[in-house]
C-alpha cells in the first residue's frame, strides 16, 4: 500500500462517520447524504496531496463537503424544494419517554434555520471549535458564537414548550 | 461576568473550560453549566443517526476504481467510453458536416448521381483515410443498430464509424484496411430513394466506387482504382443483416 493510500485511508477510519451525520443533517436525506460522503472523499483523493497538514484535515474535508452540497443545489434546485421541515414529522403522540424525546429533538434541530443548524451541526457532531467553524463558514467568530447561542436558546425553548404542552395534553 | 453574558457563553459553547471554571464558585452558574451540558449530551445522541453499513468499505473501494485508469496508463484508451474515443473523427465530421452542407448548399440545382457523390465525400472526408487506430466492431454496430442493422464482421480492421449524410439520406460512414489499402462503406437506408440515379459502378481517376442496391440499405463502397469490389460487396452484404 503506497504512503497516500494509507494517508487516505486513516481518514476514512477517523471522519467517515461524523462527515455521513453531518452530511446528513445538512440535506437530511440518507441517500444523498451518503452520495456527498462518497464525492467527497472522491475528491479528497483526488487531491490529497494538497493537504500538508493532517491537523487541517477536518476543516479541509468539511469545506470539500459543503461545496458539493451547495454543487447539488445549483444543479437541482427544483428537487429539493422546501420539504425539509415536512419530512421528518413527527406523526406520533408528543408523550416524552425517552425514546419520543430524540425524535421530538430531532425534528427540532430540521426546524433550526439553516444559518443556525450548520455552526450547530459543526460543534456538536463535527467537534469544530468556534474558530474552525470560523473558518469553515467564512464569518467571523463573534458571529459563529452569537449563532450558536440562538441555535441553543431556540432548542431550548422550543423543547420546553413541546414539554409544556405535552403536559398539558396529559392532564 | 455578569449572569447574562455568562448564559450567553455556555450557550455558546458549553465545554467552555473558562466557564467551567468560574462556576466553582458560583452554585447557581454550576447548575445551569450541567444543565446545558446535559441539554447537549442529549442533542448529540439525537444527531447520531446510523451510518449506513458498507460505507467505509465504499469509501476505500471508491479509490481503487479511480486509481486504475491513472495507474495502467495503457489501459485508458480502452476503457474510455465509447463516444471519447471518436473526438477526432468526431470533430473532423464536424467540419465535414459544415462541409458537406455548404457543398449541398451551391449544388442543389445540379442533382448529382450517387456515384459521384460518393467520391465527392470521399475526397471531403480523406484524412479519415489515414487513420489507421481500430473502432472495434461493437462500437460499428452500436451505431448501425440505429439504422437497423448489424455486421457481422469486415473484411478488415475498422478505422473509421461515423454518421454521416448521403444527399440528404442519414448513413453510416465506414472505412476499413482492406487488403488493397482503406475502403470506404456507405450503408444508405433506402427508404428514400432520390439519391438513386446514376450507374451502379463508378470511378474517376483515383478512386472506383460500386453501388449494391438492397433491400433495406443500399451499400456503397469505394476504394483505390483495381481494387476487387465485387468481392468485397459480397463479403460485406453478406455479413450485413437487417433486423
Amino acid at each position: 500500500m503506497t504512503q497516500k493510500q494509507k494517508r487516505y485511508e486513516s481518514l476514512v477510519q477517523v471522519y467517515h462517520t461524523e462527515l455521513y451525520r453531518f452530511a446528513y443533517w445538512l440535506c437530511q436525506d440518507p441517500t444523498i447524504a451518503e452520495d456527498l460522503v462518497q464525492e467527497t472523499f472522491l475528491r479528497a483523493w483526488r487531491s490529497l496531496d494538497a493537504l500538508q497538514d493532517e491537523k487541517a484535515a477536518k476543516s479541509w474535508l468539511l469545506t470539500i463537503l459543503r461545496r458539493e452540497n451547495a454543487r447539488r443545489f445549483e444543479r437541482k434546485q427544483f428537487d429539493y424544494a422546501d420539504v425539509e421541515n415536512d419530512t421528518l414529522v413527527d406523526t406520533k403522540s408528543t408523550a416524552l419517554d425517552d425514546e419520543m424525546e430524540q425524535t421530538v429533538v430531532q425534528r427540532q434541530i430540521n426546524q433550526l434555520a439553516s444559518e443556525y443548524r450548520e455552526p450547530l451541526l459543526l460543534q456538536v457532531v463535527m467537534g469544530c471549535s468556534g474558530d474552525e467553524i470560523a473558518e469553515i463558514l467564512e464569518l467571523n467568530k463573534n458571529t459563529v458564537m452569537t449563532r450558536l447561542y440562538r441555535a441553543r436558546n431556540q432548542l431550548k425553548e422550543a423543547l420546553t414548550n413541546v414539554n409544556e404542552s405535552a403536559k398539558g395534553a396529559s392532564n | 461576568m455578569d449572569d447574562l453574558e455568562f448564559r450567553r457563553r455556555l450557550f455558546a459553547d458549553p465545554s467552555d473550560q473558562h466557564l467551567a471554571d468560574e462556576a466553582k464558585q458560583d452554585p447557581a452558574k454550576k447548575r445551569l453549566v450541567e444543565e446545558v451540558q446535559d441539554f447537549d449530551a442529549l442533542l448529540g445522541d439525537a444527531l447520531k443517526v446510523p451510518v449506513p453499513e458498507g460505507l467505509q468499505a465504499k469509501l476505500l473501494a471508491n479509490i481503487e476504481a479511480d486509481e486504475k485508469p491513472a495507474t495502467h496508463s495503457s489501459d485508458n484508451v480502452v476503457k474510455l467510453a465509447w463516444y471519447r474515443r471518436f473526438t477526432v473523427p468526431i470533430a473532423s465530421a464536424a467540419s465535414v458536416a459544415l462541409a458537406v452542407m455548404v457543398y449541398f448548399s451551391t449544388a442543389v440545382h445540379a442533382p448529382l448521381y450517387a456515384g459521384e457523390h460518393a467520391l465527392e465525400h470521399v475526397y471531403y472526408e480523406e484524412s479519415a483515410l489515414k487513420l489507421n487506430k481500430e473502432v472495434n466492431l461493437q462500437i460499428v454496430n452500436e451505431k448501425l443498430a440505429m439504422l437497423g442493422g448489424k455486421l457481422e464482421s469486415l473484411p478488415g480492421k475498422v478505422t473509421y464509424a461515423t454518421f454521416c449524410n448521403f444527399k440528404g439520406q442519414r448513413s453510416l460512414h465506414l472505412i476499413f484496411q482492406s487488403d488493397h489499402g482503406p475502403m470506404t462503406v456507405f450503408i444508405v437506408p433506402s427508404d428514400k430513394n432520390d439519391y438513386r440515379q446514376g450507374d451502379t459502378e463508378f470511378n474517376d481517376s483515383r478512386f472506383s466506387g460500386s453501388i449494391n442496391k438492397g433491400a433495406n440499405a443500399d451499400t456503397i463502397l469505394v476504394a483505390k482504382l483495381g481494387t476487387p469490389l465485387e468481392k468485397y460487396q459480397g463479403e460485406v452484404n453478406n455479413s450485413l443483416q437487417w433486423l
